[in-house]
């Protein structure tokens, strides 16, 4: 499989300001070293709760933010990545100046301006809440048509015929042109952000959450959407959701996230049935069963999650961790294989 | 078992501009004393309207038209909610049927500290017992023999105050006092007193250092912490009925779980009845005993938990059901939406998207039946003995 986006060591610091001269005093680390590669055509899941940085990851993988530290590759050759790699063990000097090069030519985190412009026709987002998302002055066709205009993609009466059609795809008609957003339902809604993601016909999307705010029918009407908007349109999905159910039946791999860090990343069956971070285990304990002859035992967490801003020392989950042994106090695990395409980062995900 | 709650066709309409919005059309609902019953439907379907009206605060310009609503107050005496007068309802409200709502934050006042706020809702309900516990607390001061004068004249006072107190806070003499300073002071011991079971009442809560949160604003605490404060509040004066308006649906699973524990542990201990009303079929298998399943303002199905979940009659039922994701089986989607209140199709409200529809269901209103022994569906294809 290709590989279509890589992120390397990827971090998103926030600065906290402060004091008298409004001094930088702190960073809120949102997302603090993230390594992690999608497939071409593969919905991968990123899971972990409010606060846990999935959110901000989402958006600076697709450059809506400016990276602090790290590298994102999109949709880069895979002759000049083996390239990249192969210079970076070099690590001479004149190997170093030449993985430079090469970085500023194909890094996303280093683009500007016109040259990160033409690609973000390639990558789309559509966000969690519809209502805030689409401007309430602007009509139907104007919101799904502006990408197209933006990136001179069509002109005169073709818009209106690409707007059409795309409505029509996503299961909403011509009738619908000249309306406002709130003169729909919260599923509509999310349907027109979704039409306004595709039009510009793009590789990769990323749902923020988007089936959050709508109701358990209608969920499931929009998971049918993307399933079949997948295979037609050949798209990759970086799915980000708290709502481990909708990630177990849409996504092929799954990242769980915890504090800024992804401490468990393995393909869906495999996680769902043998969690090997402490902190899954627990989530995946948590999802209530809609089956009241399911009697699961619970693992409840104690506490709530650590401020960002000062993250523990060691293992990020060690406070809440029932297998918290010192080393975790002390050494933070790194993420690694522990058999196929299963990484974990813990000290003991054996027993 | 004995009944505490009985909803009888109650109908609540909205009066908007656009029309009239037929929010609830005839519910007929009941409760038994000490059961969890769990209200599940969509949004926009009446969950929410059908639990404000038991403690009559249908917001204007909504209108409760007819039915009845009969509670069994604490005395044992059954009363119809909707005939009382304001004054029977502030006492029932709070402090035998009290709520938790869905937004934490929105619930609670960012001006005042949870302990301070709690402590209101137990000043204002539990006053008797404070002030016989204070008046107990003055009479063992003046027992002792090293007190100075002042000391005595103003706890002699304070004696007279809380003796007024006890039978009515809003004597003239008293609401005279209370405005006096230096005089006024008398209300420290009051405030004292609610602090401490607001403490106690956040310890319950499995807060641990609740004498730190008690003294926090609402903005400082995590979601999962408001929530215990709103539940703390609820509970503070041990309501006979307590409505849970999906007070998990905002908080991460991880939260979610330790609430739902939370709740679980506290009916065990406090005794309370719940009405449980949630979108989330798998919260419902948790919490529940019975469920009523709720489609556009209408009941179509109340059974037991399991039978809900092994053998669903009505249609949208088992559509809902059938649009969980869940591992290994395809999930199926309801085609439509759901119909707008103002214009509700005529017949069965679920008949244009039903895939059992015959021809009768968009012209006759099905009936509540009893198919099963405490198995009732509004249905035309099934013919039980009418409810």
């Amino acid at each position: 499989m290709r590989a279509l986006l890589e992120v390397e060591n990827l971090r998103k610091y926030y600065p906290i300001f402060g004091g008298l001269f409004k001094k930088k005093v702190a960073d809120v680390k949102a997302v603090d070293g993230i390594n992690l590669t999608i497939f071409k055509g593969e919905c991968f899941g990123l899971v972990g709760e409010s606060g846990c940085g999935k959110t901000t990851f989402g958006k600076t993988v697709i450059r809506l933010l400016k990276p602090t530290d790290g590298h994102i590759y999109f949709d880069v050759p895979p002759d000049i990545r083996e390239k990249m790699r192969e210079l970076e063990l070099d690590g001479s000097p004149t190997a170093l100046r030449e993985l430079e090069r090469l970085r500023k030519e194909y890094d996303l985190a280093t683009y500007k301006g016109k040259k990160l412009r033409k690609l973000r026709r390639k990558m789309q987002i559509v966000y969690q809440d519809p209502t805030t998302s689409l401007n309430p002055r602007m009509l139907v066709k104007d919101i799904v048509g502006e990408p197209l205009k933006v990136h001179k993609l069509a002109r005169g009466g073709e818009v209106i015929e690409k707007v059409v059609k795309m409505l029509q795809r996503v299961g909403l008609s011509e009738k619908h042109l000249y309306r406002y957003p709130h003169e729909f339902s919260g599923g509509q809604r999310q349907r027109i952000a979704i039409a306004r993601a595709l039009i510009t016909n793009p590789d990769f999307i990323v749902l923020d959450e988007p089936t959050s705010a709508v109701d358990v029918s209608v969920r499931s009407q929009l998971l049918d959407l993307f399933i079949s908007l997948q295979k037609e349109y050949g798209l990759t999905y970086l799915f980000i959701s708290h709502d481990l159910s909708v990630i177990e039946c849409i996504s092929n791999r799954v990242g769980v996230m915890y504090l800024g860090k992804i401490v468990e990343l393995a393909p869906t069956k495999e996680l769902f049935d043998e969690p090997a971070h402490p902190y899954t285990k627990a989530l995946i304990s948590a999802i209530p069963v809609p089956d009241p002859n399911v009697k699961r035992k619970k693992i409840l967490l104690s506490g709530d999650v650590p401020s960002p801003i000062n993250p523990p020392k060691g293992c990020r989950f060690y406070p809440r961790c029932w297998k918290a042994r010192d080393i975790c106090r002390v050494e933070e695990p790194k993420l690694v294989r522990t058999k196929g395409n299963h990484f974990v980062a813990c000290h003991f995900p054996e027993d | 078992m004995e009944e505490l709650l009985n909803i009888k066709n109650l109908v609540v309409r909205f009066y908007t501009y656009e029309g009239v919005v037929k929010a609830i059309e005839g519910v007929n609902l009941f409760l038994r004393k000490g059961e969890t019953l769990g209200l599940v439907g969509e949004t926009g379907c009446g969950k929410s309207v059908t639990s404000l009206s038991i403690l009559a605060l249908v917001p204007p310009p909504g209108r409760i038209e007819d039915g009845e609503i009969f509670f069994k107050r604490k005395d044992g005496k059954r009363v119809n909610l909707l005939e009382l007068n304001e004054e029977d309802l502030m006492h029932i409200r709070g402090n035998e049927i009290s709520m938790v709502f869905q937004e934490p934050g929105a619930a609670l006042n960012p001006l005042y500290t949870v302990g301070e706020q709690i402590a209101e809702a137990i000043i204002l309900h539990r006053r008797e017992e404070l002030c016989r516990r204070i008046l107990e607390e003055i009479d063992e001061e003046m027992r002792k023999a090293d007190t100075s004068p002042i000391k005595m004249l103003f706890l002699r006072f304070e004696k007279w105050a809380y003796t007024k107190m006890l039978k009515n806070t809003r004597t003239l003499s008293l609401r005279i006092v209370s405005k006096i300073p230096l005089l006024n002071l008398y209300l420290r011991r009051l405030k004292k007193h609610a602090k401490n079971e607001a403490v106690k009442m956040l310890k319950d809560m499995r807060i641990a250092d609740p004498e730190r949160i008690a003294n926090m604003y609402p903005h400082e605490l995590s979601g999962g912490m408001k929530q215990r404060a709103v539940i703390a509040m609820a509970l503070a004066c041990n309501p006979v009925l307590l409505i849970a308006d999906e007070p998990t649906t905002n908080l991460d699973v991880t939260v979610q779980a330790q609430i739902l524990n939370l709740i679980r542990e506290l009916k065990e201990k406090f005794d309370t009845t719940i009405l449980y009303i949630t979108h989330d079929l798998g919260v419902i298998a948790e919490m529940c005993d019975r469920v009523a399943v709720m489609y556009a303002g209408v009941i179509c199905e109340i059974a037991d938990v399991n039978r809900i979940f092994e053998k669903p009659l009505h249609p949208y039922t088992k559509a809902l059901l059938e649009c969980i994701p869940r591992p290994g089986k395809k999930f199926k989607s309801i085609k439509g939406e759901v119909p707008n209140l103002i214009n509700p199709p005529p017949g069965c409200r679920f008949h244009p998207r039903c895939p059992r529809a015959m021809e009768i269901c968009s012209k006759v209103e099905p009936k509540m039946v009893e198919v099963e022994k405490n198995h009732f569906v509004a249905c035309h294809l099934y013919r039980g003995e009418p409810s």
